[in-house]
């Protein structure tokens, strides 16, 4: 197969991707030159921030937020990034994680906040699972969501940019619309514009696939953690993204139909009939909902008085 | 053909076509990179008996 960029151009040259979706086929100079003109179109039409506004990456590790983080900084974008170390020990996860961020950071001479949940917490996430009773993926998104946020204010970030990519956006779409879940579908959009207290958030990568975002790391190298995380495993979100390829394969550009066509002809029908007020935590000065300790200072307290607990049996 | 998967390794006789291969490894191409020889490749592509075949998932859950 020849990528039809070259070929316009009279030039004949390999393609290494074929995208059924745009009926386009690729090589890996035109691809990557693809990548970054979409990426760019997409932050400035949907107005996500300006050049020179102060931005700030929530990088995990994976492929996805290590390509944005990469590809903003070759745009010329102001960028740092964030990365969570969540305390995760199997198959040294975390570790290898936190790894792949500091390494792509001193390769482009980026600056990287680095939070350790272990040290403000005194457990990893495993654990925290267990002394919430909330599952993995929700205790994960409650502290990520807390320290970013942390983070960007106190840095006076413009932004959080996230690696959310289209599959990920679909998949959510498709859980939320599975339980008609209305103001979680109010909240599903490529900008989140500031609120009291929290950081306008963004996700760049809202037009792209997973397997585009893989072949842009590969075709620059960039070394991301392959191993998935052993926490997220027989997710639902997993069944949905095999589902939509299946969807997508026979009927090319399905799941950008489907997530775009619900931001143009849905979203904006939809009653926001959330008349939760945002209000500071009296503990950490955080936006919450809840009259008084926010989500995250209420897990802190459920850890003290377990450590407290387990220190009391001791001596006794 | 030898085609690594993850950890997993596969041997494979005789001419293949990318999707073929896929197909046989019940792997989706729209979540999957091939790469031949360090070289990516379409899914119309031909691997030969002697290629080294290595397959990158692009599926992560969370």
């Amino acid at each position: 197969m020849k990528c039809r960029r070259c070929k316009d151009k009279g030039i004949s040259s390999k393609a290494i991707i074929f995208l059924p979706h745009h009926n386009l086929s690729l090589c890996k100079n035109c691809f990557g030159e693809w990548y970054e003109y979409r990426l760019r179109q997409t932050i400035k039409k949907t107005r996500m921030f300006t050049p020179g506004e102060k931005i700030l990456v929530a990088v995990s590790g994976g492929k996805d937020s290590l390509a944005l983080w990469y590809a903003l900084k070759k745009l010329g974008y102001k960028v740092d990034a964030v990365h969570i170390d969540l305390g995760i020990k199997e198959k040294d996860y975390s570790l290898i994680s936190r790894e792949k961020a500091e390494n792509l950071g001193k390769r482009i001479k980026s600056h990287l906040h680095i939070v350790s949940i272990k040290e403000h917490l005194g457990e990893g996430i495993p654990e925290l699972h267990w002394l919430s009773g909330r599952s993995p993926c929700s205790v994960c998104g409650l502290v990520k969501r807390y320290f970013i946020n942390l983070i960007a204010k106190k840095g006076s970030y413009s932004c959080v940019a996230t690696g959310h990519n289209l599959d990920d956006e679909v998949a959510t779409l498709f859980s939320n619309l599975l339980s008609w879940d209305v103001d979680l579908m109010i909240r599903q959009a490529p900008v989140l514009p500031e609120k009291k207290g929290f950081a306008r958030r963004v996700k760049p990568l809202v037009r792209f696939t997973e397997k585009e975002n893989l072949l842009y790391c590969l075709i620059h190298e960039i070394d991301y953690i392959r191993e998935e995380c052993p926490l997220a495993r027989g997710t639902s979100s997993l069944l949905y993204k095999r589902l939509f390829n299946e969807v997508e394969q026979t009927s090319p550009g399905s799941k950008l139909r489907f997530y775009f066509n619900f931001q143009t002809n849905l979203r904006p029908l939809l009653p926001n009939k959330s008349t939760a007020r945002l209000k500071s935590c009296p503990s950490c000065g955080q936006p919450t909902t809840s009259d008084n300790l926010c989500a995250f200072c209420r897990l802190k307290e459920r850890v003290r008085s377990v450590e407290a607990q387990k220190k009391q049996k001791q001596l006794d | 053909m030898k085609v690594y998967v993850g950890s997993k390794t596969y041997n494979f006789q005789g001419r293949l076509k990318v999707e073929e291969l896929l197909h046989k490894l019940n792997l989706h191409p729209q979540s999957n990179i091939v790469i031949r020889n360090g070289e990516i490749v379409t899914e119309d592509e031909y691997l030969e008996p002697e290629d080294e075949v290595e397959i990158i998932h692009a599926i992560s859950g969370g």
